[in-house]
């Protein structure tokens, strides 16, 4: 099987799994008094479960073949599945509600990890092969929390013993390493992104009308900004994409044109190899405190 | 939806479904997403990044095509790669894409090489841009990981136009013998010797020939033959009035090829020829030799619309010390509107005050390009203003008639005798 036929097939798999609980959920019902009802003189049965399986199992396929989204299909699936909670529960259905709320959590994280990606443009790639190695990647985490509802899953049983519901003796100290691995992360990489900077490589982004074929001449600097002039060629409206050497990084560059002028700010910056780079894109905003917000990459 | 957003909801919400419902095992719910959201966070994105680009040829022809090259290193991380660069608006690609996305694994550095073709559509100086390499981390949470590599690129489209060769067609060719007759009796004088003759007062001592002075004991100078023949000046007009049309096809892009083209048939032919950009305020003095015409063609690399409010009667102001001492034929490549024929009009004066010799508009009318009405209505409306200027006007339509087919318009009537 070819991998995309493989992330197709998962594309089907994940709803029709996901009508599991959904189809057990309804079954508690009157939907499953309903079916039950109308398919009585065709079927000898007193459980609307099978049924409810069959029917959910059929539209989930029909709709993972209709509805592009399977996110968004998992989605009213969940919704569809703790719809009857707001009535009430009774308590022998703790366990399933509990069991089928888990699988959904499941399923709804690995829909959102099956969508295409789309990164912010059109990209040329094979886009099978970005799901199935980010799939293989959230198997960890996965596998790992798991792990862990297992135990309280047992301690709990099944979520049924309202007094060890949370085990606070398991979930602080766990709280309490993610924060620190967390910390330590941030801390690595901000060790990483330190050191000592020579020169000043500006990354001017922007979309703008200037000529087709310009000319980049320096206007003005100074320690707070440049002024760059894009002289000659045909307007046209175009990205730009441009890099300047400095020895310092000023506060804003100004971009002009004969046709129009824009203003770019300090987006985001990092160092390596001696050089210090800063993205300079388009600004939003002319407050001061907006100028180091790091989303020149959105 | 971002990852991010979903991960802390999926997280988060749970709590609120287990209050809401009464089942509390709906809490459970938020243990693996947030499990997922912490490894996210943990993770970096690809980093280490190398790499570089290259381009095959960097000077090219208009419709020529050169393949770039990209080739990448990711060491560190893991995650989403995505690749790009920006293609200047006067290249198109034929074949393969600028913009790639590729998975880095946590395991091994990812290497990358790919290729793309680019195809000029219009000359002039393009910069390709470095290629940005931008890394996500595999969970799309917000990590990332940001690249630059290479610098701008310069790539050199020369202007097309048409070989002299093809121009040289027996009708032309037996006009081709007038030039001869254009030669100057003003100027420049060349090397070749014409006569002795008797010294006039003001003659510089260099030319005495002292040896025929000392045999016939009175002042003889050598006197040569004016340099050059008639001198063809060319007044380009890049102003906004030429920008109709798109930037990759519009009536100056005509225009340059319509120019160039003539001065290399005028310099094959012996001509001296001037080319002065009406707008942009640059200019090349009157030059001799096909040798010269990468000049030209350098001149008219960057010529583009200018907002410079330069007027035609101002450039020939500007430019009359080139049209004066000697026989010179001056040529206005223009597009005539109604908002620019009294201008011309004193334009073409004054040239023919400076110049004593004829003038020639050329009449370059883009709007077909738009539209074939459109083109067809200010093709009679650009006939009614012809008559006014009281000069020769070659009317040219590029999208009706072949750049040759305009420029032999062109020269037959400087070669015809009409001016």
């Amino acid at each position: 099987m070819v991998k995309s036929n493989r992330i197709r097939l998962l594309r089907i798999l994940v709803p029709l799994v996901a009508s599991i609980p959904l189809a057990w959920s309804l079954s508690t019902t009157w939907i499953g008094e309903l079916v039950l009802s109308m398919f009585r003189p065709v079927v000898d049965t007193t459980d609307p479960l099978p049924l409810m399986l069959l029917l959910t199992g059929t539209l989930s396929i029909i709709g993972s073949l209709a509805v592009e989204s399977v996110f968004k299909l998992v989605l009213a699936q969940l919704l569809l599945f703790m719809i009857p909670t707001l009535w009430g529960t009774p308590l022998s259905a703790l366990k399933g509600y509990t069991l089928g709320g888990i699988l959904f959590s499941i399923l709804l994280i690995l829909a959102y990890y099956l969508e295409p990606y789309s990164g912010g443009g059109s990209f040329t790639g094979d886009d099978d092969s970005l799901i199935a190695p980010t799939l293989t990647i959230l198997a960890l985490p996965i596998v790992a929390g798991t792990g862990f509802l297992i135990l309280i899953l047992y301690w709990s049983d099944l979520g049924s013993r309202p007094p060890n519901l949370l085990p606070l003796w398991i979930l602080l100290p766990l709280l309490v390493g993610i924060a620190a691995l967390i910390s330590a992360g941030y801390a690595m990489k901000r060790a990483k992104n330190t050191g000592e900077e020579v020169l000043n490589r500006l990354i001017l982004r922007t979309v703008m009308t200037a000529g087709d074929t310009f000319r980049v001449e320096p206007l003005a600097m100074d320690g707070r900004s440049v002024s760059l002039a894009l002289q000659g060629g045909s307007p046209v409206r175009r990205p730009l994409l441009l890099t300047l050497d400095l020895e310092y990084a000023p506060t804003f560059v100004m971009l002009r044109s004969p046709w129009e002028s824009r203003m770019l700010t300090k987006k985001y910056e990092w160092v390596e190899n001696g050089v210090r780079y800063v993205v300079y894109s388009d600004t939003t905003s002319r407050a001061s405190s907006s100028q180091d917000i790091p989303s020149a990459l959105q | 939806m971002r990852a991010l957003n979903l991960l802390i909801y999926a997280t988060l919400l749970p709590f609120a479904a287990a209050l809401l419902t009464g089942i509390p095992g709906f809490a459970y719910m938020s243990l693996i997403p947030a499990a997922v959201l912490s490894y996210g966070i943990l993770t970096d994105p690809p980093s280490g990044i190398s790499g570089e680009k290259t381009v095959e040829r960097t000077k090219l022809g208009v419709g020529e095509s050169t393949r770039v090259r990209v080739s990448l290193r990711i060491e560190e991380g893991a995650g989403i790669v995505q690749v790009s660069d920006v293609i200047p608006p006067g290249f198109e690609i034929t074949r393969g894409s600028n913009r790639r996305i590729f998975f880095k694994r946590p395991e091994k550095p990812l290497e990358v090489v790919y290729e793309y073709e680019i195809r000029a559509l219009k000359r002039g100086r393009h910069v390709l841009s470095p290629v940005e390499v931008i890394g996500v981390d595999p969970l799309r949470v917000g990590m990332r990981s940001y690249a630059i590599l290479g610098n701008e690129i310069d790539i050199e489209v020369a202007p097309s136009f048409v070989p002299v060769k093809r121009l040289v067609t027996r009708k032309l060719r037996t006009r081709e013998g007038r030039p001869s007759s254009h030669l100057s009796r003003m100027g420049p004088v060349s090397t070749d010797f014409r006569e002795i003759r008797e010294y006039h007062p003001g003659d510089p001592l260099r030319v005495i020939n002292w040896k025929a002075t000392a045999r016939l004991n009175e002042p003889l100078v050598n006197e040569y033959e004016p340099e050059g023949r008639a001198r063809v000046m060319i007044y380009l007009d890049t102003t906004e009035n030429m920008g109709v049309g798109t930037a990759v096809n519009g009536g100056l892009e005509s225009a340059v090829g319509l120019t160039l083209s003539i001065i290399a048939f005028l310099l094959k032919s012996d001509f001296r020829v001037g080319l002065y950009l009406v707008g942009s305020r640059r200019f090349e003095t009157p030059r001799t030799g096909i040798q010269a015409l990468s000049t030209f063609a350098k001149l008219l690399l960057h010529a583009g619309p200018s907002i410079s409010g330069e007027s035609f009667p101002l450039a020939v102001e500007r430019s009359r010390a080139l049209l004066e001492g000697g026989s010179t034929v001056s040529l206005f490549v223009t597009n005539l509107t109604p908002y620019t024929v009294d201008e011309i009009s004193r334009a073409v004066e004054r040239a023919a005050r400076f110049t004593g010799k004829g003038t020639i508009v050329v009449d370059v009318n883009p709007y077909h390009q738009i539209d074939g009405i459109v083109g067809s209505l200010t093709a009679l409306q650009k006939r009614a203003l012809a008559e006014k200027l009281g000069v020769p006007v070659v009317h040219w339509n590029p999208a009706g008639e072949s750049l040759p087919a305009g420029v032999k318009k062109v020269l037959w009537v400087m070669l015809n005798g009409k001016i």
